[in-house]
């Protein structure tokens, strides 16, 4: 088990633009860390510079302490699980999990026959010790393909998007089991993934990269409330942070539906700027009669157009319409997450007893505190450093809800 | 130093003491003009070292290892072809007598005298027209097979295939005997029809495997899209079918020429004149001024007439050729 | 194999032929004989009848010259066959030069494979240079071996010094070695081409996995990229033997089979189109044939592939 450290790690292919610009990522000994990042993000790159199958065109990976640029993978005695599981077609189970095992002189059979059953023991994999891949599971072999990987002792687990190829159901079921294992071995783990839910769920930092670029090294917490800019904010959450424009105007903020007063913070945040892109979570809206709106929101009324009843909660689509700038810096963003054009509409989540119905109005809280402000022009979350300034004054605690609530609904629909 | 900067290294190093041993070699053991044969090899080895050596780094994805496996292959594959040129281009006798690699008075007599060979003559009419009867025959009968079997459950279908397979592996001499008495016998000894329908029976295997091979990758949905957006039967099978399936059949085809323009054992025991006999069998039965005398500057001439088709026909499609030969073997 | 669940829905015969007919089963039978019935035909035509004739010639003493003398003799002409030490010997030629040939060949070939499969730049050069012996006639490529080792007209004992008078075809074991170099230099990239496709069929993560688990070069090599190469190098392996077995042309063309080069089929051409024996001749056809069957089934029985399988069928 060791730290894996990675100093202002390049890779460039040919003359093309750089797969991966200037990361550096300090790891600790024995803990879960996870890539993620939209396709092409360079998070597969960088897992594949760490173990040794891509080298390093500039910067330093040390692992346990120690430079490995040059070594070849085998000195570097990391353990990787593939993302189609890369199990050996002509072994069957015991000895695929054996294999690292016999590559090595000096380990006696009943020694290997140990770690395997032990492996397998631990995997539940031991009815199926004598079966080839070919006629496993995709939930089987994943688990041998993590059997291979626990019996090296190896200084750390790397695991490029593993889960990729299971169906929805087992994919939630083997994220919750290589959780298990790896708070029960304690193993240094870099987890290469593009879904966010295995980012949250799994990690105990994320790493989020973007064309390269590391953006953000946090707790998924802080990823989710603190996001330092706009990619970041678009990237985690499921409905999307809805991204709006939003135009201060004096103490005023203008919103599509509502303007409100600022609180001190976000006005000193805001100055300076006339346009500004407003980022809010979809939970931080509620039904304005609804038991868990937040007290002193804001209040506005707005007109659905769609209404989606998912049976512990309802997404409401409300439609707005955004100016040019903004327009253009959403269209970049949706790019960068792959996505289509990004709609121009915010999504509400409501109590499933809500009655609203589609093509009406309905009156609606929103939870100022929780508003994002990002500068169109470099996407940077300025609330972030408002809001740190502020929980400085305030002893590091963090203002429980705007102040401003004189709600004035906007005249669009 | 990094392991793939390593392996390059290694790698041009390698490619310079190979050159250097080929130049080496040549300066000790080789006598011109020979001589040029081996330092040009060797020169070429050593600047592929040099280039590797020093500009490597600019393109660090290219495998030192498979460029220097590249050269030893055209080396070996190529050498022996160059030599039947040379040989071609020897001028007279005293010229062949000589020995050596190179010609030491160089012309174009032998192709001028092979030309006028009437065995030779006739012999590439024969062949030609034999081979390409015979492969289109073969190619039409096969691609009806290969769709029955790629496309439809019928009984034996296996039975078809095994048999393919039996046949791919027969030996051909053991039928030759019969064949004689029974070409005889019905009068087709000795003609066209007599070499054809042999070279149809032992091209037949190859074809089926390869176009059942290649129609099973065809997305056959794209018939039933066609005609979901309007096509007729026919418009479908016209417009989306024979686009698709018009590869596989002509690399079935480039390998069934090949075949039929390389048999040698029915082409001297099914035919004894000019009327039938093919280039491979005419080779074999060219005569020099005397009788003890082998024509071998004329053999060669005629070796590398009839290898120019082979030759055109490789560089225009190695990709087809290749991707037939494998997928009609091996398929896992 | 992989193949077995890519190929299953064309395996289905996803078709609406099917299902504009009443007895979809009788219906799709008959159209795939009308399809596969005319190649089946002309395939027999030319085996199957002549092979029979040459079982039932092969119980008379006929030689073409004197048809009149026929006469019934029974299995006495295989009794001839297999008594003659002649015959044992060519098997036993054959069977060397298939096991020389074979064995140079897969590993010449798998470095050929090897460095098709890993260049980049190139590809259809080399492509093309391999495929050059493949398609090149086997008559041609025997005499451009013969005149390179000819002593005086040839450029082999000139390279090597060689004393004028060497000649390698005075003796057998120098005649044979020519034919097996012939033999190498013009198959070899079919092996190497069917190794290719084996090759390219290694799973590329599975011997990153070995990379990162560990193995050195040659582990990878010998643990994780031949064996799942199995299928590819027995089909390899068993196409050539059969074919190096039949061996013909270049012993024909070298030494006409003289120094007791003679290969079975040779020995069935000279009786056969030589000495016209037709009765003597059509009995090694036959044993040519069954010997054939017994090495087919040897190195089937000895890799265990079904060649279906391999096929993905």
């Amino acid at each position: 088990m060791a730290t894996i450290e990675m100093k202002n790690i390049v890779k460039q292919y040919g003359d093309n633009a750089p797969a991966v610009r200037d990361v550096s990522l300090a790891i600790e000994d024995g803990e879960f860390v996870i890539l993620v990042g939209p396709s092409g993000c360079g998070k597969s790159t960088l897992l594949r510079m760490i173990v040794g199958l891509e080298e390093i065109t500039s910067g330093d990976m040390l692992i346990g302490g120690k430079r490995v640029n040059d070594e070849p993978p085998r000195d570097r005695n990391l353990a990787m699980v593939f993302q189609n599981y890369a199990l050996y077609p002509h072994l069957n189970v015991y000895e695929n999990i054996a294999f690292p095992l016999r590559l090595h002189k000096g380990i006696s059979n009943e020694e290997i026959d140990k770690k395997v059953r032990d492996a397998a023991e631990t995997l539940e994999l031991t009815e199926f010790l004598d079966r080839k891949p070919a006629n496993l599971s995709g939930g089987q072999r994943q688990r041998v393909a993590m059997g291979r990987a626990i019996v090296r002792d190896a200084q750390a687990f790397l695991f490029d998007e593993p889960l990729s190829n299971l169906d929805a159901k087992l994919r939630g079921q083997m994220r919750t089991e290589i959780a298990r294992l790896q708070r029960k071995l304690g193993v240094t783990t870099v987890y290469v993934t593009h879904d966010q839910t295995e980012a949250m769920t799994l990690g105990d930092r994320v790493a989020l990269l973007k064309k390269g670029v590391l953006q953000q090294v946090a707790t998924p917490r802080e990823l989710y409330e603190d996001p330092v800019n706009l990619f970041v904010a678009g990237f985690i959450g499921s409905p999307p942070m809805n991204m709006l424009p939003a135009r201060p105007n004096g103490d005023q903020l203008e919103l599509p539906f509502v303007s409100f007063t600022m609180p001190p913070e976000m006005a000193e945040a805001t100055k300076g700027h006339e346009l500004l892109i407003g980022g809010i979570r979809p939970e931080h809206f509620a039904d304005a009669s609804a038991s868990r709106a937040p007290e002193n929101g804001v209040r506005f009324t707005a007109g659905v157009d769609v209404v989606e009843w998912l049976g512990n909660e309802q997404y409401a689509y409300i439609p707005f319409e955004a100016p040019e700038e903004v327009r253009t810096t959403l269209d970049d963003l949706a790019k960068d997450l792959d996505g289509e054009k990004m709609q121009q509409q915010i999504v509400v989540t409501l109590e499933p007893t809500t009655r609203v119905r589609e093509g009406g109005e309905a009156e609606l809280v929103m939870d100022v505190s929780k508003l994002h402000l990002f500068d169109p022009e470099t996407g940077d979350n300025l609330m972030l450093r408002a809001r740190d300034d502020a929980d400085g004054d305030a002893g590091g605690s963090r203002p429980a809800a705007a102040d401003g609530g004189q709600a004035a609904p906007a005249g669009e629909g | 130093m990094s392991p793939r900067r390593k392996s390059r290294v290694m790698w041009s190093l390698v490619s310079i003491a190979i050159g250097l041993l080929f130049a080496g070699a040549g300066l000790w053991l080789i006598d011109r003009p020979d001589l040029w044969l081996w330092l040009i090899t060797g020169t070429v080895f050593v600047i592929t070292g040099a280039i590797g050596l020093l500009l490597g780094d600019s393109a660090p994805q290219i495998s030192w290892g498979s460029i220097v496996g590249a050269e030893l292959i055209m080396l070996y594959t190529l050498t022996p072809v160059v030599y039947l040129v040379s040989l071609s281009l020897k001028g007279g006798n005293a010229d062949v007598n000589q020995g050596g690699f190179l010609p030491h008075d160089p012309g174009f007599d032998n192709f001028k005298t092979v030309f006028k060979f009437d065995l030779f003559q006739h012999a590439l009419i024969n062949s030609f027209g034999i081979s390409v009867i015979a492969t289109t025959i073969s190619v039409i009968l096969a691609t009806f097979a290969a769709y029955a079997i790629a496309r439809l459950r019928f009984r034996g279908k296996k039975i078809v295939l095994s048999m393919a397979l039996a046949i791919a592996m027969f030996p051909v001499v053991a039928l030759v005997g019969p064949l004689f008495d029974m070409w005889r016998a019905i009068g087709i000894y000795d003609t066209w029809l007599g070499l054809i329908i042999p070279y149809l029976s032992f091209t037949l295997p190859m074809s089926i495997w390869v176009l059942s091979a290649f129609f099973r990758e065809i997305p056959w949905e794209m018939e039933q899209a066609a005609q979901v957006d309007g096509a007729t039967s026919w418009q479908a099978f016209r417009k989306v079918i024979v686009p698709l399936a018009a590869p596989g059949v002509f690399t079935a085809a480039i390998i069934t020429f090949f075949f039929a323009w390389n048999d040698f054992v029915f082409g001297i025991s099914l035919t004894s004149t000019t009327r039938a006999i093919p280039v491979p069998a005419s080779l074999a039965f060219f005569t020099g001024a005397s009788q003890f005398d082998q024509p071998i500057a004329a053999i060669a001439a005629a070796s590398v007439v009839v290898t120019v088709p082979i030759f055109i026909i490789v560089l225009l499609f190695q990709r087809k050729i290749v991707s037939g030969l494998t997928s009609g073997a091996v398929k896992g | 194999m992989a193949s077995t669940t890519t190929l299953e829905p064309t395996k289905q015969a996803p078709g609406g032929r099917r299902l504009k007919t009443r007895t979809p089963e009788s219906a799709e039978n008959r159209l795939g004989w009308k399809l596969a019935g005319p190649a089946v035909a002309v395939m027999l035509l030319v085996t199957a009848w002549p092979m029979l004739r040459a079982l039932y010639l092969s119980l008379f003493n006929y030689r073409l010259t004197d048809p009149d003398n026929r006469e019934f003799v029974g299995v006495s002409n295989y009794g001839v066959v297999l008594s003659d030490p002649l015959w044992w010997r060519a098997v036993g030629v054959a069977v060397f030069i298939m096991v020389v040939t074979v064995a140079v060949e897969l590993v010449i070939g798998f470095g050929f494979a090897m460095v098709m499969n890993n260049i980049l730049v190139a590809r259809g050069i080399v492509r093309a240079s391999i495929l050059v012996p493949y398609g090149i006639i086997t008559v041609v490529s025997a005499y451009a071996w013969l005149y390179a080792f000819q002593p005086t007209t040839g450029f082999v004992n000139q390279w090597l010094h060689l004393d004028p008078g060497t000649n390698m075809f005075d003796d057998f074991w120098g005649s044979i070695f020519v034919i097996c170099l012939a033999e190498i230099w013009k198959t070899t990239p079919f092996i190497s081409l069917l190794l290719l496709a084996g090759l390219s069929q290694v799973p590329n993560d599975a011997i990153e996995a070995a990379t990162v688990d560990g193995a050195t070069w040659w582990q990878r090599l010998t643990r994780v990229i031949l064996p799942s190469m199995r299928a590819a190098i027995m089909v390899a392996v068993l196409f050539r033997a059969l074919d190096a077995y039949r061996i013909f042309d270049s012993p024909f063309i070298m030494t006409g089979f003289a120094n007791g080069t003679a290969p079975p089929s040779g020995l069935v051409y000279n009786a056969m189109i030589q000495r016209v024996e037709l009765g003597l001749g059509s009995a090694m056809s036959v044993l040519l044939f069954l010997s054939v069957l017994i090495i087919a089934f040897g190195l089937m029985k000895l890799f265990r592939v079904d060649l279906s399988q391999v096929r993905g069928d």
